[in-house]
């Protein structure tokens, strides 16, 4: 069933690292499988837990000690993944989670557990490790490449901290790819002429809304819009606090006081909300949440209808609308004029969403993939497209009816102390805070490297090559991503100047020119941010260059040219030329975890 | 794709990917210099290409150059793709966006194969903001007056290339006047394609 490989090269796989569910898949052939673990799960929840013997639980193991052991049990990494101390995000994070952070170097948040304290992708690493096992077991090969996953609006942070997670786990990274073109990629791209889509992606965390355009095997990114502090979380909360003022009205306690009782309410929210699925009652009882009177345990009934929950859901699905709109405008395309819309995402599953989505674009969308799987399967297809010299174009989604039903979450809300059985784990290493060193990169170095061409002389107009260069065959559709984000400088008085607008095809490359500002200046600093703020305060630092030991100059006579090239993987480099000397500084912008 | 074993010292035949390599790294010596019609291969008729030939032609020029083609190449190919796209992708940028491609061929025109694009584009939110008010309004004399009135009437019955030609006259009668100029510039845009997605 394996394609043939270079030698020495293991399998190359697809993972989806979500907020709340990993899913690994493969692609070889042509044929795109879901990776299964031994239990025979397709969803790995992406939660870690550490164990006071010592081990480090992954997956399910650890999301049945969120209630346990929930100071040491740590999920939602990915909402946290790339971002500062001190950031809003950061400190609303300290406020929800049951688990303690605290700033450690170079304003990197970190995790403090029982196994010492570690940064966000120590975590993320610790479940694609998982993920990679879960793979190895699958195809019975060493996998050692991947392309990982992130929602379209995360920032070059993120991503270089997700790409930093998935090289501790071992693996090569391909490719980090934006979730929607990845959706888009696995419902078959360019098998109908011209065709936009638009990629509605609700799911644990994050919402986004992505605008493709396919055609002639090329997929255009048009616009994307997000918002990654969205999903189906959020729904839990909502009814978690309908279930708090319950339990607080019949049995005067409160389960705010104990953040085991809490984790139970949120794990029995998150049941009821999946039962409303596919019922239009759900009930859930709580066992020992609380002692009364003489020491009586005190369990908890709750019950919730359909149209209660999306009474609640309403204005969260109301909200992916309004983003919707918003990328909508950013395309100046009409609803009208699209061809469909791609369901990704667990939330996508409740009948509100499907229907609110249905009627807003005004076509029903597309579900043959499981929503919770069609973003590692586009990974899996890049993968293979990327690795395999020959790869053809992964078969066509089966048909949703042929489809067996997803296996349902299995529901564990026993409660009473008692320790889940967990088979012996590997120990996982453990991580040291600057990070390894890093391996040189495999450069295919062609043995016998074709010239450069001469510089033309002054004068002589030149002329565009008469050919273009031929695309080796094989090489599957191409995908021309776009920056969700608006990349700018810092300039006078706190603003912004936009240099690389949203919306903007990557790799791209642009310049702006700035004069000094005060005469005699001796120092330039070109801080560089992106969001779409028009205060730079307001959106996300990404770092700073400094051209220092300028000439002596009049303010606004001295120009330097400023340079943003942004590679297909979301790194930036940033370069400032003094336009007089020519002398030039540069540096690249993958802080973030790295730390410089 | 046979992989010739390397054999040192010793001259061997030019591979399809060395011949590619090669026309990767020609287009990358000249592709700061060279026009963005050029670039995408159109060919330069008075009226500029329509939205469609441009988007076809960005899609073939996607096809050749963009980085994900070579991932197996040396670093020097990579980052001469990776520059050569960048260009292709901004050309195509200012080409499909109605008041940049109007400021662009004019420019071009007017022999600027590669004007800075910060400047087009700073001149094009200046049309923008004249093209927001009454053409009678922007002209100062008036001879250019009478033409902005009837421009603005043509605009209002939607009969765009009417306003063109008035405007134009407007222009001649006032030639340095920028407002009539961005006016003239986004009537023009409008004419050539309402918005972006209204092809087919
Ligand atoms: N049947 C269902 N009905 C309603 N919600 C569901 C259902 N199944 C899963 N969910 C919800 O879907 C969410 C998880 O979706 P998914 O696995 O796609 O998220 P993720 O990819 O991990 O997150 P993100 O995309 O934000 O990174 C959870 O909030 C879960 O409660
Ligand atoms: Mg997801």
């Amino acid at each position: 069933m394996h394609a043939v490989r270079s030698p020495g090269l293991g399998a190359a796989i697809g993972i989806d690292l979500g907020t709340t569910n990993t899913v690994v898949a493969h692609c070889a052939g042509g044929q795109t499988a879901v990776l299964l673990d031994e239990q025979g799960a397709n969803l790995l929840p992406s939660v870690v837990s550490f164990h006071p013997d010592g081990r480090t639980l992954v997956g399910r193991e650890a999301r049945k000690r969120r209630v346990i052991d929930a100071e040491n049990t740590i999920f939602s990494v990915k909402r946290l993944i790339g971002r500062q101390w001190g950031t809003p995000e950061i400190d609303k994070a300290r406020q929800i989670f049951s688990f303690q952070m605290e700033e450690g170097p170079k304003k990197q948040p970190v995790i403090v557990t029982r196994a010492g304290k570690l940064p966000f992708p120590a975590i993320s690493a610790l479940v694609v490790k998982r993920a990679k096992e879960i793979a190895e077991a699958a195809l019975g090969v060493v996998v050692d490449r991947a392309v990982v996953t992130v929602p379209a609006n995360f920032n070059d942070l993120q991503r270089s901290a997700t790409r930093r997670a998935a090289k501790e786990a071992g693996l090569e990274v391909l490719r980090i790819l934006n979730e929607p073109t990845a959706a888009a990629l696995a419902y078959g791209l360019g098998t109908h002429a011209a065709e936009k889509l638009a990629v509605y992606d609700f799911g644990g965390g994050t919402f986004d809304l992505t605008l493709l355009e396919v055609s002639d095997d090329v997929v255009e990114v048009i616009a994307t819009a997000g918002d990654s502090f969205l999903g189906g979380d959020d729904i839990d909360l909502a009814i978690e606090g309908q279930m708090v003022r319950a339990i607080i009205a019949d049995h005067h306690l409160d389960p705010r006081t104990s953040v085991e009782v809490m984790a139970l309410v949120r794990a029995a929210a998150e049941h009821l909300k999946i039962q409303l699925t596919k019922q239009e009652l759900a009930h859930v009882e709580l066992k020992s949440i609380g002692y009364g009177e003489g020491g009586v345990a005190i369990d908890f009934k709750y019950q919730l209808s359909r149209t209660q929950l999306e009474r609640l859901a309403k204005p969260y699905v109301d909200r992916t609308l309004a983003v919707c709109a918003d990328a909508l405008r950013a395309s100046k395309l009409d609803k009208s004029e699209f061809d469909g819309v791609i369901l990704v995402g667990g939330s996508t599953r409740m009948p509100l969403v499907q229907e609110r989505v249905e009627s807003w674009f005004g076509r029903p969308p597309r579900i043959e993939w499981n929503p919770d799987e069609v973003v590692a399967v586009g990974a899996a297809v890049l993968a293979a497209m990327l690795t395999e010299k020959d790869a053809r174009r992964p078969a066509p989604p089966p048909a949703a009816a042929a489809r067996a039903e997803p296996r349902a979450r299995t529901a564990a809300f026993a409660l009473g102390g008692t320790e889940p059985m967990v088979p012996p784990a590997p120990k996982a290493p453990f991580f040291d805070m600057p990070g390894l060193p890093e391996p040189p990169p495999m450069l295919e170095q062609a043995p016998n490297r074709p010239h450069t061409e001469p510089p033309l002389p002054d004068g002589v107009a030149p002329m565009a090559p008469s050919v273009f260069p031929v695309a080796p065959t094989g090489d599957g559709p191409l995908l021309i991503d776009v920056t969700p984000l608006t990349l700018s400088v810092e300039i006078v008085g706190g603003y912004v100047d936009k240099v690389i607008p949203r919306n903007t095809a990557v790799p791209c490359t642009r310049t702006r020119r700035f004069a000094t500002s005060v005469d005699q200046q001796r120092e330039l600093m070109v801080r560089v941010c992106q969001g779409e703020e028009d205060r730079a305060g307001r959106n996300t630092s990404l770092g700073e260059l400094v051209m220092s030991d300028l000439p002596p100059a009049r303010r606004g006579d001295l120009w330097i040219e400023v340079s943003f090239a942004l590679d297909g993987d979301g790194i930036l480099h940033v370069s400032a030329k003094d336009e007089g000397t020519g002398r030039e500084v540069k540096t690249q912008m993958r802080i973030g975890a790295e730390g410089g | 794709m046979a992989s010739v074993p390397p054999r040192r010292l010793s001259v061997r035949p030019p591979t399809p990917e060395l011949e590619r390599d090669r026309v990767v790294l020609r287009w990358a010596a000249v592709i700061d210099k060279i026009d963005y019609l050029s670039m995408l291969r159109l060919p330069k008729t008075p009226a500029g290409p329509s939205d469609a030939d441009v988007r076809r032609a960005y899609r073939t020029f996607a096809r050749a150059f963009h980085p994900d083609h070579f991932r197996a190449a040396s670093q020097e190919v990579r980052d001469a793709a990776a520059k050569v796209f960048s260009a292709g992708a901004e050309a195509y940028g200012v080409l499909s966006e109605p008041l940049l491609r109007v400021r662009y061929l004019k420019a071009l025109a007017g022999g600027q194969a590669r004007p800075r694009l910060e400047d087009l584009e700073k001149a094009t939110r200046e049309d923008a903001r004249a093209a927001a008010q009454p053409a009678a309004a922007l002209a100062k004399t008036p001879g250019a007056k009478a033409h902005g009135e009837r421009a603005d009437k043509m605009i209002e019955l939607g009969e765009l290339a009417y306003a063109k030609a008035a405007l134009e006259q407007a222009v001649h009668a006032e030639p340095g006047n920028a407002g009539l100029a961005a006016k003239l510039a986004a009537v023009e845009a409008r004419l050539y394609a309402p918005r972006r997605g209204g092809r087919r």
